[in-house]
């Protein structure tokens, strides 16, 4: 999965909103090219059931680290999510050409 | 910083980013907002325009005055946009909805900012490599 960030393709979301009905909609659009970067309330999810089922869709997530640090949740362990701060976030939007935002 | 990505320097592929701010100053997705255009700024990048739509409008209210133990949330973008040369407009329509309007008509719009119509969204986007929005 790491080797693939740096391909050009895919849509990167960027899912702000807590887990919910957005999670819930945005799980069957996923696919293997895509990126998600958990942001804002989005980093709730981490402690959430529903992360299973977005990473059961192959692709890649991310979590910004500031807005883990202002929420107080701590930093996934070794569950292949990256903890990313706002100069790589830039980097996954130069590695996907579409970005939606939920 | 992963050892299979390279910065852009490295790469020498800069980028022309669009970005869309939909809500007001004292937000978390604005304080993003920011956050992302002074990153895109510092790997090189060039950010073309920003772009307020719908409560972003109220980014341009020049008389906020917010408390001295607080960041500058407006005026920080007008720093951003004379350092770097970035267009920052508020939509016009959602300005008038808001009666942000009147400011513009009384030039008490914060320094760098204008009002235009979507098609200049429309238009950035065109020109742009990437389109974020946030909020």
């Amino acid at each position: 999965m790491i080797g693939s960030w740096g391909t050009e393709m895919g849509v990167l979301h960027l899912l702000s909103q807590p887990p919910g009905p957005v999670w819930e909609s945005l799980v069957p659009r996923l696919g293997d090219g895509d990126r998600v970067l958990l942001l804002g309330d989005g980093v709730y999810g981490l402690r959430h059931p529903l992360l299973g089922r977005l990473q059961d869709t192959g692709a890649g997530i991310a979590a910004l680290a500031p807005d883990l640090v202002a929420r107080g949740v701590e930093p996934p362990g070794a569950e292949g999510i990256r903890v990313i701060d706002y100069e790589e976030f830039v980097d996954l939007t130069v590695a996907c050409v579409r970005i939606l935002s939920w | 910083m992963m050892n299979d990505q390279k910065t852009c320097a490295e790469t020498d592929r800069f980028l022309t980013y669009t970005l869309q701010v939909n809500t007001p100053p004292y937000t978390a997705a604005a304080d993003r907002a920011f956050c992302f255009a002074e990153a895109l700024l510092r790997r090189g990048h060039r950010l073309r325009r920003v772009f307020f739509y719908r409560d972003g409008v109220y980014h341009a209210l020049a008389g906020a005055e917010p408390p001295a133990d607080e960041p500058d949330r407006i005026g920080r973008w007008s720093a951003l946009a004379e350092r770097h040369g970035v267009d920052l407009v508020i939509c016009s329509a959602a300005a008038q909805r808001r009666g942000v309007w009147r400011a513009a008509e009384t030039r008490d719009l914060a320094p760098g900012l204008r009002v235009a119509g979507l098609a200049l969204l429309a238009e950035s986007v065109l020109d742009s490599d990437r389109w974020l929005s946030f909020g």
